[in-house]
């Protein structure tokens, strides 16, 4: 069975998860995998920071995180935006004398603290996202699990059960994809990414996932987790980030009303040009996306 | 070491102990503390937000943040799916499991699920309480009446929309039930994208009205106005603007001295006097992974429905479970039939940003025996997905990855560009649909995990199916470029839990009597959506919440609940 979290718990509202996963089956009008035209290899990567990956593991999950997440004009690929960084940060969360896992609140800094007219100050929090929150025993034992896997810990509670089995843990599961994939290709580090489809399509399904998963996590997570360098992913996606404590409405003590941005704003549209519209290659998917589940399509 | 005690440590003997910290057991204890009553409330989650127990609303620090990687990559406050999961089949003929991890899991947490809902907070109606005798027999399905009805409860529900700051506009609800008094707070400034979809619902002779949300939209009982953050429903609130529990019902049980508060302390068995028929202790796992026992002169049950079955089961090994001569405890569980339109813009109307939901439409939750009009539900506008989340669409479910998943993140066509509509519609109950325990799969402490059986019938398959071409409609009026619904989830992933300890007046046909009080068990109560015979076709939490402030009444002034109102209200 497979486990659900790989992604993560998504919020009660998942639009177009199921739509997407129905249509997997449907002729999309590009082909998965398929290789960025002309990225170049990865920016040379010393070993991982925390020493978790040797400098060729480090060096080959750089180039796989470019290969799911490209540098290209726009801005940095899946390396350099720090997902060898996040990876190691995670796989070692519990290796120290408290955990490192999840970030404290509420507030990262990054944003202004409001005045009393709901206009920005220069005043800023501090960055409570530096600290971490303890975790509880059960929480504490189910992360040891997940990281390290069953036989490292004494068992899980239904290692033996049919269709469960024992948990390999994370870690592992990195160690051996890498090695793996460097076995077959000891100089993945520097291939191109038309090499580099053979490779990846040499990992299983399961590992494809995880290495895509935390790519994804480390370019759009919060930066205190070790990715999204400089905020670049935020950036190349036009996502502001956390926004609080400002946010993009406030209150004015003064008038009693509420105030809302003019750079960002909520109740209309944005009043600056979209800076990426949809191309037609992404209209073409959302044909397909329509026409194969039951969609409409309506100009 | 033990996670430290929160509320007046003090206190060693108990009137009443309550299973959970959740919204039916924080507005239980709300009502309980403020009429005298001691109470010890037992949770099995960490606390995330400091100073509930501290006066001063300035002193609450909450730990949440807006951050993806903590509470979705991660699952901070989540059961977790190795050491707790639950397990799912759709029915006995699938064999003992299909499924091991998160089915419904509500968080974990001091203050329940609702530290992570985006505190749509709205009425039932008053057929929704009737439905057994509105709608006859269906042939598979268990619809009864409620031992309540709509204006027995409307003080309650009034009640609870002033301790949780409900915004709203009365009269602006075409279907609006009566109400003895006006929403605490104005509703606060909407989303772009449901400016939109309101425009498109006029065209289309809809009334789209402000939701009704337990979300400050100006400074109310010392918590701030909303800054519409945009991380809301999944995420817990890092300014406390949001009504939920912890700072609301909760804060104020514990503000009157009266209450005592264990977080991570599980109780895991239900102690019986020798009759059977009296509660007369509970057994708990304690946060450092010791074993506790707690006394009470009476005890409610408010785990959430999934959890409180299980407990009654674990405490009777080999038995049909506490409470259970009428056979029914852990059956008709209901969930809504959530229905997930999205509509695909071609401008952005960054739906990322506010409070996830800002209008709502009750046209499509339908009038009972109206074939022209069947029982749907309200149905959510607004939308919000993170960019975590919206690379697992892309990446997870697609396979994308390469120059097109980046050039999709920049695009962005399923965050920056999406219109979500969700309609809840009802979820016929059915003995079959059930919660028991898993034959073999444990948890952490070795003990059974809950396992759900369920299957939906084709009242609410046939509801979905009427309009679903309706809400595509919509988003067309709004202005979309594409619409699609997604299917039906495999695994039932609903946060909307109801049923499984019906209340009724007959003892053969209910677990439960009028007043939340188990027919077989003298001094024990639960005051969670359990009790619900059936899920109507709105967001539970507020009936739950003015539910429970009508047991808790009830069990200070038998006969005479309302006469606990007025006397704990925000300052
Ligand atoms: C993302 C999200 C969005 C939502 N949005 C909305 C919304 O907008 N409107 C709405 O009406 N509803 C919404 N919901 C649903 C809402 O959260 C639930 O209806 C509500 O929390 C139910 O309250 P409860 O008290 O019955 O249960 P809970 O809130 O689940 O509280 C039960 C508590 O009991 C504890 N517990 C369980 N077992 C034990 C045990 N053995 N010992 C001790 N403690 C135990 C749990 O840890 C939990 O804290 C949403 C839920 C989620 C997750």
């Amino acid at each position: 069975m497979e486990p659900r979290d790989r992604w993560g718990r998504w919020s009660r509202r998942d639009f177009l998860r199921g739509v997407a996963a129905g249509a997997v089956g449907v002729a999309l009008p590009v082909a998965c995998g398929r290789p960025s035209s002309g990225s170049p290899p990865a920016a040379a990567t010393s070993g991982g920071a925390t020493g978790f990956f040797s400098s060729e593991e480090a060096a080959a999950l750089g180039r796989l995180a470019d290969f799911v997440f490209p540098p290209d004009s726009s801005g940095p690929g899946g390396s350099a935006l720090g997902t060898v960084a996040y990876v190691e940060q995670l796989l070692t969360a519990l290796d120290g004398t408290a955990p490192q896992l999840w970030r404290d609140g509420p507030y990262s800094g990054r944003a202004p603290w409001p005045d009393v007219h709901g206009q920005a100050t220069t005043d800023f929090p501090s960055d409570d996202f530096d600290d971490f929150l303890p975790l509880d025993r059960v929480h504490l034992a189910g992360w040891k699990v997940r990281l390290l896997g069953s036989s490292a810990v004494g068992g899980a509670p239904n290692d033996a059960v049919a269709g469960i089995g024992p948990v390999v843990g994370q870690r592992d599961q990195m160690k051996q994809l890498l090695g793996a994939a460097l076995a077959a290709a000891p100089s993945l580090a520097s291939m191109d990414d038309s090499a580099l489809v053979q490779v990846w399509g040499g990992l299983s399904a399961g590992e494809r996932s995880l290495v895509t998963a935390f790519t994804m996590q480390a370019v759009f997570g919060a930066p205190e987790y070790g990715g999204n360098v400089k905020l670049g992913g935020w950036a190349q996606s036009h996502f502001p980030g956390d926004q609080l404590p400002f946010g993009y409405c406030q209150y004015d003590a003064e008038t009693g009303t509420l105030v809302e941005r003019a750079d960002l704003p909520l109740t209309k549209a944005d009043p600056t040009p979209d800076p990426d519209p949809m191309d037609s290659t992404t209209l073409a998917l959302l044909d397909s996306l329509a026409a194969g589940s039951g969609g409409r399509k309506y100009y | 070491m033990s996670a430290p005690v929160i509320g007046n440590s003090s206190l060693t003997r108990f009137d009443v102990l309550i299973v959970g910290a959740g919204l039916g057991a924080s507005a239980a204890a709300e009502i309980l503390c403020a009429q005298g009553q001691k109470v010890l409330l037992l949770e099995a989650g960490q606390s995330l937000i400091d100073g509930l127990d501290d006066p001063d609303p300035s002193h609450l620090r909450s730990h949440f943040s807006n951050d993806e990687v903590k509470l979705h990559s991660r699952g901070l406050v989540y059961a977790d799916s190795i050491m707790e999961p639950r397990t799912f089949r759709p029915s006995p003929a699938d064999g003992d499991r299909t499924y091991v991890g998160d089915v419904n899991g509500l968080p974990k947490t001091v203050g329940g699920g609702m530290l992570l809902s985006d505190m749509k907070l709205i009425r039932f109606r008053p057929t929704d309480f009737q439905l057994g005798t509105l709608l006859g027999e269906v042939p598979g399905a268990s619809f009864a009446d409620w031992p309540v009805t709509y204006d027995e409860l409307e003080p309650f529900y009034l009640h609870a929309e002033t301790v949780m700051g409900v915004q709203g506009q009365a009269g602006s609800d075409p279907t609006e039930p009566p109400r003895s008094g006006p929403y605490p707070l104005p509703p606060g400034l909407p989303m772009y994208a449901a400016v939109l979809a309101q425009a498109g619902a006029q065209k289309l002779g809809y009334t789209a009205f402000p939701y009704p949300e337990g979300i400050a939209s100006r400074p109310y009982d010392g918590r701030p106005a909303c800054a519409q953050c945009g991380f809301c429903s999944g995420f817990g609130c890092p300014t406390n603007a949001k009504g939920a529990p912890g700072v609301t019902t909760l804060r104020h049980a514990l503000l009157t001295g009266n209450c005592q508060l264990w977080p991570e302390t599980r109780v895991i068995k239900l102690l019986l006097s020798a009759s059977g028929n009296e509660v007369t202790g509970v057994q708990a796992i304690g946060s450092d992974g010791s074993p506790l026992q707690f006394t009470a002169d009476r005890y409610i049950l408010a785990a959430s429905p999934i959890e409180d079955v299980r407990l009654l089961l674990l405490s009777d090994p080999g038995g049909p479970g506490v409470g259970n001569s009428s056979g029914l405890v852990g059956r008709n569980l209901t969930f809504h039939l959530e229905t997930d339109a999205a509509g695909i813009f071609e401008e952005r109307v960054h739906a990322y940003r506010g409070t996830g939901t800002s209008w709502a439409l009750t046209e499509f939750r339908g009038v009972p025996n109206d074939p022209a009009r069947p029982l749907g539900g309200v149905v959510e506008i607004g939308g919000p997905v993170g960019p975590v989340d919206e690379t697992a669409i892309y990446a997870g479910q697609l396979g994308m990855n390469g120059a097109r998943l980046k050039a999709l993140m920049r695009q962005s066509p399923l965050r920056d560009r999406v219109l979500g509509l969700t309609m809840h519609g009802e979820d016929a109950p059915q003995p079959t649909n059930r919660v028991d325990l898993d034959p073999a799969v444990r948890d952490i402490d070795g003990l059974p995990v809950a396992r759900v059986t369920y299957q939906n019938h084709s009242f609410e398959l046939n509801a979905r199916a009427f309009y679903v071409p309706k809400l595509l409609d919509l988003l067309g009026a709004a202005g979309a470029k594409y619409g699609f619904v997604d299917p039906i989830s495999s695994v039932p992933s609903s946060r909307h839990i109801m049923g499984t300890l019906r209340f009724g007046t007959d003892p053969k046909k209910s677990v439960c009597d009028a007043t939340g009080l188990f027919h077989d068990v003298g001094n024990l109560y639960a005051t969670d959506g359990a009790l619900f015979p059936t899920s109507s076709g709105f967001n539970p939490s507020l009936t739950i919440g003015a539910l429970a402030a009508f047991v808790a009444g009830g069990m200070v002034f038998p006969g005479s609940p309302q006469k606990v109102l007025g006397a704990s209200q925000p300052g």
